[in-house]
C-alpha cells in the first residue's frame, strides 16, 4: 500500500497532521533550549578523521551525492556537504563534488560556496571542483571512476541516492586506497557499501547527519519530532499485528485493522455523522 | 536588506510551489473533478516538470567551462576533454537530425491523424447529449467524414503510385514492405467509407465511422513506418544508430558488467570470517545462493524453503524497518522545505 496512495484518505490527513505537530512541537522545545539527546553514530564521528586524511596526504576528497535530484535525500546531504566543505576550506583540501542531476548541481554549488564563506575562504572556492558528469546512470559512473583514479582523491563521502552504480563508484575509491564513509537510504545497495566502505551510515542515519554535525536547535527539532512520530508507527504496527492475530484465532470478531482506519474514510464520515446528527 | 528581500521572495515561491501539491494530495476526488483541477493535474506536473528541464542548460554550460578551460590552457587530460566535446556535439547534433525526421514523418502522417481523431470524436459526442447539442447535426458530420476520409484516400493512394516510390520499393525490402501494408490499408479504409454512405441507420452509420477511425490510425501509424523505412539508410540515421546503439549502449553496457568482477571483489573482502555476524552473514548468503540453484536441492531439499523464509521474513522485516525509517525522515524534510524551516546554517549568515 505504501507509495500506492494517490490522493489522502480523512486517516491519511490526520497522520500527516500528528506527524507535522509532532516535528514543530520538538523545533520549538530545541529552540527554547532543551537538551536534545543524539546517540553516537561512528561514521559521522569519522567524517573529520577522513577530511584530516586528506590533508595530511596533500590529496584531494570527493564528495558524491549520487543520483539524488532536489528533494529531501539531497537537502539532508548538503547539511554533511557544508560541513565536509567548510573542514576542507579550512585544511585547504581540494574538493571535487561530481554531478550527475543539473537541477541539484546549482543547489550543491550554492552550499559549497556558502561553506567556503563562513571558513573566511571565499578566494580559495573554486567553481569548477562543481563538476558536471552526465545524467545518465553509467556514463555517470565512469566519469566518476575516472575522476577518483586521476586525482587519486584520499577520502571519498558517497551520500544520497544510489542504485545499481553504488559498488562501481565504491569500488573505484577501494582501488586508490580511499577512506570511504557512504550513506545510503536504498536498502538493496548497503550492503555494497558495507563490503567497500570503511564506515556505512543506513537509511535514516543519513537524514541524522546533518543534526548530529551541526547541533542546530532545527535540526535536533526536527530529529527528535521525526522520532516521535515512528514511534506511533510502531503503535501502529504493534496494534495491527495484534488485531490480525486476533482475528486469524476468531475469525467471527473481524475487527477492523488499521489499514481501515488509513486507508478507507467512511469510518470518519460516520462518526462526523454520529456526532452531527446526520447533518456532515 | 536585499539579501532579506531575496530570501523572502524564494520561501514564498517555494512555499507556493509546495501549496498545489499538498492541496491536490489532501483534496478529495470530487472537489478537484468539480474544480477542474483533476483533469489538468497532468499539464501542471508537466509544467513543474519543464522549469525543472530549464537546469540542463546549466550542466551543458558548466561542461564547457570546465572542459573548454581545459583545451584552452592545455591542462592535464585536455586531450580527454576534446574527446567528451566532440561527443557532445556529435550527439547533440544527430539527436537533432534523428528528431527533426521523426518530426517530418510525423506531419506527413497528420492528415490520417486528423481524420482518425474527427471519427472517435463523432462517435463520443454522439454518446454525450450535452455536447451533441453544440455541434452540426450527425448527418452533416458524417457525410464530412466519409468526404474527409475518401479524400485522405484518393491522395495518399495518389502519393504511393509514383515511379519515385516505386523505386524505392524495389530498392528497399522494408519500404516494399510497407508500401505493401499501406495500399492493403487503403482498400480497408475505402471499403469502410462505402459501408458509411451505404448505411440506413445511425447505428450502422457510427459503426462505420469507428471503423474509419481505427482503420485511419492503422494508416498514419504505416505512413510512419514507411518513413522511417526510406530514411534508415540515410547517412544522418547511420550515423545515429552507430552513436548511440554501438557506442552509447554498448559503453553503458561494460560499465554495467563491470558489476561482476566488483561483486566478486567486494564479496571476497567482505566474507572473510572473522566475527560472529561475518559468518552468520557468510552462512545466510551460502543459504541464498545454494537455494537458488538445482544443486542446492540436490544437497537438501528443503533448501529453496529455507532461502524463501530467510528472503521473506527476517530480510523483509529488516528493509522494511529501513525504508520506514527513511521515509518517515523524508517527510519530515520535505516539510521542513516547503515551510523553509531552515537552519541558521543555511540560512543566518547569507
Amino acid at each position: 500500500m505504501l507509495g500506492g496512495v494517490e490522493h489522502a484518505t480523512p486517516g491519511i490527513a490526520l497522520i500527516l497532521a500528528i506527524v507535522l505537530y509532532c516535528v514543530i512541537h520538538y523545533i520549538r522545545k530545541a529552540r527554547a533550549g532543551k537538551e536534545i539527546y543524539v546517540r553516537r553514530v561512528p561514521g559521522i564521528d569519522a567524517i573529520d578523521e577522513a577530511v584530516g586524511r586528506t590533508a595530511e596526504l596533500g590529496r584531494p576528497l570527493s564528495f558524491s551525492t549520487g543520483l539524488s535530484d532536489v528533494g529531501p535525500v539531497l537537502y539532508a546531504c548538503l547539511g554533511v556537504l557544508f560541513y565536509v566543505a567548510r573542514k576542507a576550506a579550512q585544511y585547504k583540501s581540494k574538493l571535487f563534488v561530481p554531478q550527475y542531476s543539473p537541477e541539484a548541481m546549482a543547489i550543491v554549488e550554492d552550499t559549497v560556496r556558502d561553506s567556503y564563506r563562513s571558513a573566511g575562504k571565499s578566494s580559495n572556492f573554486d567553481p569548477q571542483s562543481i563538476v558536471f558528469l552526465s545524467s545518465d546512470q553509467f556514463a555517470f559512473a565512469s566519469g566518476y571512476m575516472g575522476l577518483v583514479h586521476r586525482e587519486k582523491v584520499a577520502s571519498t563521502f558517497l551520500f544520497g541516492t544510489f542504485y545499481g552504480e553504488a559498488l562501481v563508484l565504491a569500488e573505484a575509491g577501494q582501488q586508490v586506497g580511499a577512506m570511504q564513509i557512504a550513506a545510503c537510504i536504498n536498502p538493496e545497495q548497503v550492503p555494497f557499501f558495507i563490503c567497500t566502505c570503511d564506515y556505512t551510515l543506513i537509511g535514516e542515519e543519513l537524514f541524522a547527519s546533518s543534526a548530529y554535525l551541526s547541533r542546530e536547535p532545527v535540526q535536533l527539532g526536527s530529529l527528535a519530532g521525526q522520532d516521535r512520530a515512528k514511534l506511533l508507527f510502531m503503535i501502529f504496527i504493534i496494534v495491527g499485528v495484534g488485531i490480525a492475530t486476533f482475528n486469524s484465532i476468531f475469525p467471527a470478531s473481524a475487527i477492523p485493522n488499521i489499514e481501515y482506519y488509513v486507508f478507507d474514510g467512511q469510518w470518519m464520515i460516520d462518526g462526523l455523522k454520529a456526532v452531527f446528527g446526520g447533518q456532515s | 536588506m536585499e539579501g532579506g528581500y531575496r530570501q523572502r521572495l524564494v520561501k514564498f515561491f517555494t512555499f507556493l510551489g509546495g501549496v498545489y501539491f499538498v492541496f491536490e494530495f489532501l483534496m478529495p476526488q470530487a472537489i478537484l473533478k468539480s474544480w477542474g483541477i483533476a483533469e489538468r493535474h497532468e499539464a501542471i506536473s508537466l509544467g513543474f516538470v519543464a522549469i525543472g528541464l530549464v537546469a540542463f542548460g546549466l550542466g551543458i554550460i558548466n561542461l564547457f567551462m570546465i572542459h573548454g578551460s581545459k583545451i584552452v590552457f592545455r591542462r592535464k587530460g585536455w586531450l580527454n576533454s576534446i574527446a567528451l566535446l566532440t561527443g557532445l556535439l556529435m550527439m547533440v547534433t544527430f539527436s537533432a537530425y534523428d528528431w527533426r525526421l521523426d518530426l517530418r514523418h510525423e506531419i506527413n502522417s497528420r492528415d490520417a491523424v486528423v481524420v482518425a481523431e474527427f471519427a472517435r470524436d463523432i462517435v463520443m459526442v454522439n454518446a454525450d447529449a450535452e455536447r451533441r447539442a453544440s455541434v452540426p447535426p450527425l448527418p452533416v458530420r458524417l457525410q464530412f467524414l466519409a468526404e474527409s476520409a475518401e479524400k485522405l484516400r484518393a491522395t495518399t493512394a495518389e502519393a504511393f503510385t509514383n515511379e519515385a516510390v516505386a523505386a524505392q520499393t524495389r530498392a528497399n525490402r522494408d519500404v516494399a514492405v510497407a508500401v505493401t501494408n499501406i495500399s492493403e490499408s487503403l482498400n480497408v479504409l475505402q471499403e469502410s467509407v462505402q459501408r458509411l454512405n451505404a448505411a440506413d441507420n445511425d447505428e450502422a452509420r457510427l459503426a462505420a465511422a469507428q471503423a474509419i477511425s481505427a482503420n485511419a490510425s492503422s494508416l498514419a501509424f504505416l505512413k510512419k513506418q514507411y518513413g522511417r523505412a526510406v530514411t534508415a539508410d540515410s547517412y544522418g540515421k547511420r550515423v545515429y544508430s552507430f552513436l548511440f546503439n554501438a557506442l552509447f549502449v554498448s559503453l553503458g553496457s561494460a560499465m554495467f558488467s563491470l558489476l561482476g568482477v566488483y561483486i566478486a571483489a567486494a564479496a571476497y573482502r567482505a566474507f572473510r570470517i572473522r566475527t560472529v555476524e561475518s559468518s552468520l552473514m557468510m552462512l545466510a548468503a551460502l543459504i541464498v545462493m545454494l537455494g537458488q540453484i538445482p544443486f542446492g536441492r540436490w544437497l537438501y531439499s528443503e533448501l529453496p524453503e529455507i532461502r524463501a523464509w530467510l528472503l521473506e521474513v527476517p530480510n523483509a522485516a529488516a528493509t522494511r524497518a529501513i525504508g520506514f525509517g527513511a521515509l518517515v525522515a523524508s517527510l519530515v524534510l520535505a516539510f521542513r522545505m516547503w515551510f523553509s524551516i531552515e537552519s541558521d546554517k543555511f540560512s543566518g549568515d547569507k
